[in-house]
């Protein structure tokens, strides 16, 4: 018997399984996809090779991705679930914006805005109880001030033109902007210096070398020990760390992890009345053998739309019927500007600037290689810019009707990648329960009855809605103060990359999966800790710092209430996932 | 053809077009929904030609779907290819044909739309009408094909003839039946255009962007065909798959045409050469492969290299 399973190793899990791990415990990693271990040969980082979702390297499927498909979901609307199977899970391609939450969507908080959020789903929990946590994860990973290129001048530029104030701060008190909290390792050397490739490798260059390929994986600088990476995707920072817990945590135990296995059934029996988790069934999705382990303690982290159909098809209690449901994902959108002058939209990582508006959301500027470019300009609810607007086609600051760019007007757009900023919406969007996991009913595949993501999009509440029109005006209205020629505004349909909240903590039982300690209400030992757990859409920020700081919160309350352990955090100083003795491991064994 | 590759053991049972037709009444149903149905099916080529037309079937109907895929090329990125030319929306430098998208786009969503195999076969027996005035392309052996031409044999006899015999389709056909059937109800006469194998690569730019309306805002001859032909349990998810399908084909499109993937080397995983919509888009001047880094860090806002707690939150 495992002390813990860990079920998934995206953002949340193995943030788990290293603090336990740290802690002496046997832990056990499962990931349903493939663990890439040598990327500067796996990862080609062009753009279709690794982000078609049919058989990109950086899909969500097994690992044999020129031989077996990918595993379908069922999406009843015009949208697209960016799912990512692998060791780091979507932290794979995430651009590593690490800012903490709004204050305003914990129980604490009584600002004069307070009003403002999704007050009927707040964290049950205060935002001064989650600091200590952040603190630990952000020397973790660790997480650094953005430095800036020539997009992110052009932005701040904007920003400065509509009067925003500058943030010099962790936290969002008010409407401003900000370069990035990222978790990204800041250019040292010669990393953001050069273009000549025999300069770029570790250690004449350390940290960010600004090659733009944040979503297709990140591998800079070349020859840097894994956990030296510049992104602190989990595959860089905590995963190597749990695998040489016992080298840097004195107590500490290495994880066991376990990649190419689809975990197929959370197992569970009766005692004193109540369902009580004992362990995990998976399938090797390689040998298509059947694994079961027992555990004292089970951890969900498989992400917001494999949880809960992991939940349902394990049969799980859902007295409320709260699992799946709730699911937000930032309703987000993306406005455009064509520049006449060089903005390096291709260049540095991914985004690294930012503007928060509490109560509203938040925008930020990301930079795009040319077919990613294509993918933002095509996914809209709007029809085609000058053919058709699907009865939408809002106005506003932008130009003409919002819309797909399509044809001629796309070509020109596009004739020059490093002449556009990008601004990505990120709404302060409501839980609803009509947004949801449900189990499809199409055939099942190996795994069981696959889960059909619904979103009603154009039902989300007045409060969503109007938060998403005042963060795209905000947006239009930075691009023009920062010379755009052109301003789109593509309208896009629900494109969830920011996922939360459909195993939700909260303090009603009567709308909520998880207790205040994310242990599920009806089973004992079951614990979620991913973005699924999370109790809201946290106001717009970038959710994995706040998964990650949460996870953290939850590793110690296992350790507390299963393990008879005390808590650390506060009490100790973390070890960073770049401290020397992790890296010496690293060099020895990973 | 591709054969499907959609994995899992799980699989609905086939239905033959034949049976399908017999047990739902379609013809007759679809008929009054859709306004333009036959009134029988074409079934006009004799059994002694079966043979003939069982080789030249496959082949048909990938190029049905890959011309279909080419004027959809042109209708995101126009190039000077003869997609963008019949459009009447042409670029003098190449687009997305040019990129290879259509192929792209074909292998994609074959890969990636799973649908079960008796739902790809209902939605291929549903818009083979968008065919079934269109002849066989007679590029295709030859000579060979005369006898078909004679006895006026077309695309929805080759359609027939697949469907009979159950055979695994690929996504991308009823995908591309379905944004035939659009187009031909956009214009009819799109049928005989130049583009012989596909209705819609013979619209206006501006006729395409009304076929694709159709199918975004689920026009309700659309839904009823399917809904009229989706096995159980798939009954009543046509609105919703019609504006799945329509974002998905315009973005993926878009996605494909500034991609490498006409030029990618799979054995080496490089570009060969300078991929289409790289050129296109000015993105990263002379390379062929990513760049491990640019030269463009300009130093820190206001010079901060690092921040704290608010100090309205310090010592929680």
């Amino acid at each position: 018997m495992r002390d813990v399973i860990v079920v998934g190793a995206g953002g949340g899990g193995p943030v788990v399984a290293k603090e336990l791990a740290a802690r002496g415990l046997d832990v056990l990693l499962l990931e349903a996809g493939p663990h890439y271990d040598d990327p500067e040969t796996q990862w080609s980082r062009y753009e279709n090779d690794c982000n078609n979702p049919a058989d990109g390297y950086f899909r969500f499927g097994p690992d044999d991705r020129w031989e077996t498909p990918p595993w379908f979901r069922e999406l009843p609307q015009n949208s697209f679930v960016w799912q990512l199977a692998g060791v780091g899970g979507t932290t794979q391609h995430y651009f590593a914006n690490s800012p903490r939450a709004m204050p305003g969507v914990f129980a604490d908080y009584d600002g004069p805005d307070a009003a403002a959020y999704d007050v009927a789903h707040r964290f049950p929990f205060g935002y001064r109880d989650l600091l200590p946590y952040y603190e630990w994860v952000e020397q973790t990973l660790p997480v650094q001030t953005a430095a800036m290129g020539t997009k992110e001048a052009v932005f701040f530029r904007g920003c400065e033109g509509i009067g925003l104030p500058v943030n010099a701060t962790k936290d969002v008190l008010r409407d401003s902007f900000r370069p990035q909290e990222n978790a990204i390792l800041q250019p040292e050397g010669t990393a953001g210096r050069t273009s000549d490739p025999a300069r770029l490798l570790h250690p004449e260059a350390r940290g960010c070398t600004f090659c733009g390929f944040c979503f297709q994986g990140c591998f800079e600088p070349r020859r840097a020990p894994r956990n030296l990476k510049a992104k602190r995707s989990t595959d860089n920072s905590y995963v190597p760390m749990l695998l040489t817990a016992d080298a840097w945590a004195p107590q500490g135990r290495a994880a066991t992890l376990l990649p190419n296995a689809f975990a197929t059934r959370i197992l569970t029996e009766q005692a004193g009345g109540r369902t009580v988790a004992r362990g995990v069934r998976w399938r090797d999705t390689r040998t298509d053998e059947t694994h079961e382990e027992t555990a004292r303690v089970v951890v969900l982290s498989a992400g917001c739309t494999e949880g809960p159909r992991l939940w349902l098809n394990s049969g799980l209690p859902d007295p409320n019927g709260w699992v799946g449901r709730g699911y937000t994902d930032h309703f987000i959108d993306w406005v455009i500007g064509v520049f006449d002058d060089y903005t390096g939209n291709s260049k540095g990582a991914s985004s690294s600037a930012r503007a928060d508006f509490p109560g509203r959301g938040a925008l930020e500027q990301v930079g795009l290689p040319p077919a990613l470019t294509g993918f933002a300009t095509g996914f809209s609810d709007s029809g085609v810019r000058g053919v058709y607007d699907n009865g939408r086609g809002p106005t506003g600051s932008w130009d003409g009707r919002a819309g797909r760019v399509y044809g001629a007007e796309l070509k020109e757009l596009l004739a020059d990648v490093d002449r556009l900023v990008n601004v990505l919406v990120l709404t302060d969007d409501d839980v609803e329960a009509h947004n949801r996991v449900v189990r499809s009913l199409y055939p099942p595949d190996e795994h069981g009855p696959i889960p059909k993501v619904v979103f009603e999009h154009r039902r989300r509440t007045a409060r969503t809605l109007a938060n998403r029109e005042f963060l795209n005006d905000r947006a239009a209205r930075i691009l023009r103060a920062a010379g755009a020629r052109k301003v789109v505004r593509i309208d896009f349909s629900p494109l969830p990359l920011h996922v939360h909240s459909t195993l939700r903590m909260g303090a009603d039982p009567a709308d909520s999966v998880l207790d205040a300690h994310a242990e599920a209400r009806w089973v004992d030992r079951l614990f979620v800790a991913d973005n699924a757990a999370l109790a809201n859409a946290l106001g717009g920020p970038n959710p994995t710092l706040t998964n990650q700081a949460i996870a953290t919160r939850t590793a110690e309350r296992i350790f507390t209430r299963w393990f008879g352990g005390e808590g650390w955090v506060g009490r100790e100083a973390p070890v960073s996932s770049i401290d020397d003795r992790v890296t010496a491991a690293v060099l020895a064994r990973v | 053809m591709q054969q499907g590759n959609r994995g899992g053991p799980a699989r609905g049972p086939s239905i033959s077009r034949r049976e399908l037709l017999l047990r739902t009444g379609m013809l007759g149903a679809g008929a009054a929904v859709a306004g333009i149905w036959p009134g029988s099916a074409r079934a006009n080529v004799p059994e002694r030609l079966e043979w003939l037309l069982e080789q030249v079937a496959e082949p048909a109907l990938q190029l049905l779907a890959r011309d279909t895929f080419a004027g959809l090329a042109a209708f995101s990125v126009p190039g000077p290819d003869r997609y963008s030319v019949v459009q009447g929306v042409t670029s003098a430098t190449p687009g997305a044909v040019a990129a290879r998208a259509p192929e792209l786009l074909m292998h994609t969503v074959d890969v990636y739309i799973a649908w079960p195999d008796s739902y790809v076969q209902a939605l291929t027996a549903a818009f083979s009408t968008a065919v079934d005035d269109v002849p066989i392309p007679s590029t295709l052996l030859g000579g060979l094909l005369r006898a078909l031409e004679l006895v006026g044999a077309t695309l929805d006899d080759a359609l027939e003839l697949v469907l009979r015999n159950d055979r695994t389709l690929p996504a991308a056909l009823p995908l591309a039946l379905l944004v035939n059937f659009a187009a031909t109800q956009v214009r009819t006469s799109a049928v005989a255009g130049p583009i012989a194998s596909s209705p819609f690569a013979n619209l206006s730019w501006h006729e395409k962007g009304l076929a694709f309306q159709r199918i975004e805002q689920a026009a309700p001859a659309l839904v009823a065909l399917i809904d009229a032909n989706a096995p159980e349990p798939l009954r009543e998810s046509a609105s919703g798959l019609l504006r799945f399908v329509g974002n998905v084909l315009l973005t993926l499109t878009s996605f494909a045409a500034y991609s490498e993937y006409g030029v990618f080397d799979r054995a080496t995983r490089r570009a060969t050469r300078r991929p289409v919509g790289w050129e296109a888009s000015r993105y990263m001047p002379g390379r062929t492969t990513p760049a491990d880094g640019w030269p463009e860090l300009i130093g820190y806002y206001q010079d901060r290299r690092a921040v704290d707690t608010a100090p309205e939150y310090e010592g929680a």
